[in-house]
């Protein structure tokens, strides 16, 4: 028995039917010389191809105990202390948000994380850098960081590339020159798949002009319903044109403006232009069908028909007619972002909300406050929390604060810790609460301005708090304005459940306030 | 005569000290959410007794004692299994905060230190007592081991005798059976063997199942005539089996001087016993090191070592012809981390692969080694150098790939058949533990 392959065949054999030198005691002994020996003996891979290294990262990397602390978020095993997942990614979206490099061994699982989470998505491209970007190109699953932002010249064809890229090239050619853009998406429009159609008209967000309009009209044919909707979304922001004019003339009619009041007459039928100009001609239940078509038109007539926000709604609408007119006017200002119109409505519309409890008055609402510039969102948001924080939690204020900007501006922090106290006092119930305090940890901002903290606070933290905020100059950090409410209520109310509710937010801020410090290291 | 100076706390740790007593890095983190002035009443410390009560989910608050003497335990009444839980562990950062004043223990306190107290003297008692060693149940035991790898050295005669094609399909069982009567003759490291030889059979790759047929034969054949081998193999033969080496006999060994670089650490948590490996190279001697620790329920890991730090330290092998495995005989402090601290000496693959054979040499039951590669690029499948040499990777490690950015880095791992398993690298003057 001489040769490994021979050991091995015989073995599997069997020393009975191939006899072997020493019988099987034998060829055990020569396997283990043997087998030990290619064990012993095994020599290295060879050219093997180097990869390709990762651009350098000019910026250093955040400190290590920054980046101990986003491993220590990113863990699954890591219990927050009753922090949802929801939280979780709020705080690794902050830490993303500072400005600091990500450490490379952390970017797997960030990628990962951003596959699911795509408001993550523009932090983690800034935080991974050169490294995150040359990271991501290596699989398929974290490639759609390069979707995000890849606007660099196409390598290939441009009716050949990857979608993403495509959208990408488009973007930034849109950016440079609008038509030239158009004239690219134009050149290949009628062999595009129905699955790209609707992307890619979407950059022609970008550079918007009346210019478009034509291959619009045409996208407005489209069998694909995703198609149309974009092409209609587009053309409605689209301030003279054709499409514009259709609508407003439909518009004009139902509404007629006179000197004293509105005179409001909705269509009588939709016809097939109303259809292809996307009015929907069936009416949701509940709704009338007359009712829901002058809605429709309304929510896609171009605001400027209208001159002014002040000059329709100063004046009285017959009040069977009012609801649906704001609602119609409402999705307009929304659908074309105008803050203006928006900011009018809002203030009409949010009573109407909260009133009648219809989710589509909320989602309504929702969309307005999304075309307000942030400053008014914020703003808007606190007015409500000031003026009955029960009422606002009630009516679902939270998704309104969602909306805001993060950190809060002074106002709303103000007014958020207030409504806090407000309800901690009030006896609202825990869960009622907790919506607002998870909102509350991750965007408060980690101090409050001057006096206006402390004054909120006077007024609802006991005499205790109140003269020990009056003391403080300046700032106060958030996490010891809370804390002073909280002792302040536990003196009155040691045992009460809403003490939790108030150490979670105290948690929370307490951690973001060592994970800042950490990143400013 | 005032009892104030009487009552004083012991010096406070810094807080990287007291979270390297967690369990793990979860329970570092929760701890740290819950220093919270609001979750604590009732605090307070005398010498290394540190007390406090601390709200939690359940409506009383938990009681947290901890002691840090020369024999540390921790307290706690909330149920987390984690010893010590994230309330003990908070509670000892807010006292290396100085948040704790030192205080008169309350009866709670008290009562648990008395308790606590017995225990050690109960536990040192038995301990110091040196273990009476009646030469029949050696000689007993001897028996049973001998008895037990001649039925495995015949089970591998009759295995290849009638051909072994058949062994990959019949799954785990016979060899359960097989491993399950070698741990009955207190012959546990065969029997760990075994279940590896159980491995490579249901792998189905016939050379390696035959190599570690050959292995176990070997194993078989070399306790049968232990008294003739050389005595660092017949060590190495021995542990191999599973007869135990004593504490005292490894310290008795002439204990290894040198500069210790910690270049990995892994822990296993486990319900039962949770073990600890720390890998260390010796920064004078090259030598490689492994130190074992293991913590049943209710005990927590030593905390000696920190991945990147050099450790003046004396070592004491496990008797063998490869050693590996070592204790801590003594040690001088950390020598820190950074430029000025000591490097240990770093191989190319080609000499990692040498240090293997050398290993296996010594040790032919050997199925990993510890290696430390000066400068690979890590690619999913490989981890190579700069002129195409490279060792195949076992598993995917996205995050070394992603630390390391295409570039070469010094990456440390267990080498074995399969390939390597990387547990830290070197990158930029960091350390990534993977």
């Amino acid at each position: 028995m001489t040769t490994w392959s021979e050991v091995v065949a015989a073995a599997l054999v069997g020393t009975d039917r191939r006899p072997a030198a020493g019988g099987a005691v034998g060829l055990l002994d020569s396997a283990a010389a043997l087998g030990l020996r290619r064990r012993a003996g095994v020599d290295a891979a060879h050219d093997v191809a180097l990869p390709e290294p990762a651009p350098p990262d000019q910026a250093p990397l955040a400190s290590a105990a920054a980046t101990a602390r986003l491993a220590g978020l990113l863990d699954p095993f890591t219990s927050i202390d009753g922090r949802g997942a929801e939280t979780r990614l709020e705080l690794v979206d902050e830490w993303l948000e500072a400005g600091r490099l990500a450490a490379g061994e952390l970017l797997p699982a960030l990628l990962d994380l951003g596959r699911r989470h795509r408001r993550l998505r523009p932090a983690l491209l800034a935080a991974g850098g050169e490294r995150g970007r040359w990271l991501a190109a290596q699989r398929a699953d974290w490639r759609y960081l390069l979707g995000e932002a890849d606007e660099r010249e196409l390598t290939e064809p441009w009716d050949l590339a990857p979608i993403g890229r495509r959208i990408g090239h488009l973007t930034a050619v849109r950016r440079r020159d609008p038509a030239a853009g158009r004239e690219l998406l134009e050149s290949t429009w009628d062999e595009e798949g129905a699955d790209d159609r609707s992307a890619l008209l979407g950059t022609l967000d970008i550079g918007l002009s009346t210019a478009d309009q034509e291959l619009l009209e045409r996208a407005l044919d489209d069998p694909r319903r995703e198609v149309r909707g974009t092409a209609l979304d587009l053309l409605a922001r689209l301030p003279n044109s054709r499409y514009g004019a259709r609508m407003a003339g439909r518009a004009r009619t139902c509404l007629r403006i006179g000197a004293h009041r509105v005179d409001v007459r909705p269509p009588g039928q939709c016809d097939l232009g109303m259809q292809r100009d996307g009015v929907t001609p069936r009416a949701p239940a509940g709704v009338g069908q007359r009712a829901w078509w002058l809605e429709e038109v309304l929510a896609r007539t171009p605001m400027a028909t209208w001159g002014t926000p002040d000059d329709l709604l100063r004046l009285p609408l017959p009040d069977e007619w009012a609801g649906v007119v704001r609602r119609g006017l409402g999705r307009a200002a929304a659908a074309q972002g105008n803050g203006e119109w928006a900011a009018a409505l809002v203030d009409r519309l949010w009573p109407e909300a909260t009133a009648a409890q219809r989710p589509d008055d909320r989602l309504l609402l929702e969309a307005l406050y999304e075309a307000l510039p942030e400053q008014q969102r914020a703003e808007r948001a606190a007015d409500v929390l000031r003026n009955d924080p029960g009422r606002a939690t009630a009516a679902g204020v939270e998704r309104l604060l969602e909306l805001c900007p993060r950190p809060w501006p002074a106002g709303l922090a103000d007014a958020a810790l207030a409504a806090i106290a407000v309800l901690v006092r009030g006896g609202a119930s825990t869960w009622r609460l907790a919506g607002l305090v998870t909102l509350a940890g991750t965007r408060l901002p980690l101090a409050l301005a001057g006096h206006a903290g402390a004054a909120a606070l006077a007024g609802h933290a006991g005499a205790a708090g109140g003269a020990a905020l009056a003391g403080s100059a300046g700032g106060v950090s958030t996490v010891d304005a809370v804390y002073r409410m909280r002792e302040a209520f536990a003196q009155d109310r040691p045992a009460d459940p809403r003490l939790g509710t108030l150490d979670q937010l105290t948690d929370v801020l307490r951690f973001r306030q060592e994970m800042h410090e950490e990143l400013a290291k | 005569m005032s009892h104030i100076d009487v009552v004083q706390a012991a010096e406070p740790w810094s807080a990287e000290r007291v979270l390297a007593l967690a369990p793990d890095v979860p329970a570092q983190r929760a701890a740290q959410l819950l220093i919270g002035d609001s979750r604590w009443s009732d605090s307070g410390a005398e010498s290394d007794l540190v007390w406090g009560r601390s709200r939690g989910s359940a409506s009383a608050p938990y009681q947290c004692i901890a002691t840090l003497g020369e024999h540390p335990a921790y307290h706690c009444s909330c149920p987390s299994r984690k010893v010590p839980c994230k309330h003990v562990l908070a509670l000892l950062l807010r006292w290396a905060a100085g948040k704790v004043a030192a205080a008169e223990p309350p009866a709670w306190v008290h009562d648990w230190s008395l308790r606590q107290a017995a225990r050690t003297a109960r536990r040192e008692a038995v301990a110091g007592k040196p273990r009476e060693v009646n030469p029949k149940t050696v000689a007993r035991r001897a028996d049973r081991v001998a008895a037990g790898m001649s039925e495995l050295d015949r089970w591998l005669a009759d295995q290849v005798a009638s051909g072994i094609a058949g062994l990959t399909t019949v799954g785990y069982e016979p060899f359960d059976t097989l491993a399950a009567r070698l741990v009955d003759a207190q012959a546990r490291g065969a029997a760990g063997l075994v279940r590896r030889l159980a491995g490579a059979a249901v792998s189905g790759d016939p050379e390696r199942l035959v190599t570690e047929l050959a292995l176990l034969r070997l194993l078989a054949a070399g306790y049968a005539r232990l008294d003739e081998l050389p005595p660092p193999l017949a060590a190495t033969v021995a542990s191999r089996v599973g007869i135990p080496v004593s504490r005292d006999e490894v310290l008795a060994t002439p204990p290894v001087p040198d500069a210790w670089a910690v270049l990995g650490i892994r822990d296993e948590i486990d319900d039962q016993l949770s073990s600890r490996r720390v890998w260390l190279r010796g920064c004078g001697t090259g030598r490689m090191a492994l130190v074992l620790s293991f913590a049943g329920p209710g005990q927590s890991l030593p905390i000696d070592f920190t991945v990147g730090t050099v450790v003046e330290a004396d070592l004491c092998y496990y008797p063998g012809a490869t050693p590996l495995r070592a204790l801590v005989a003594g040690r001088a402090g950390t020598v820190c981390a950074g430029p000025e601290a000591p490097e240990p000496p770093a191989d190319p693959i080609a000499g990692a692969l040498d240090s293997w054979a050398a290993a296996l040499a010594g040790d032919p039951w050997l199925d990993r080694w510890p290696v430390l590669l000066a400068a690979v690029h890590p690619t999913t499948t490989h981890l190579v150098e700069a002129d195409g040499t490279a060792l195949p990777v076992r598993g995917e490690h996205w995050p070394l790939i992603a630390a390391a950015g295409g570039r070469a880095c010094r990456v440390m791992g267990e080498y074995g058949p399969a390939g390597i398993r990387p547990i830290s690298a070197f990158v930029d003057g960091r350390v990534v533990e993977l």
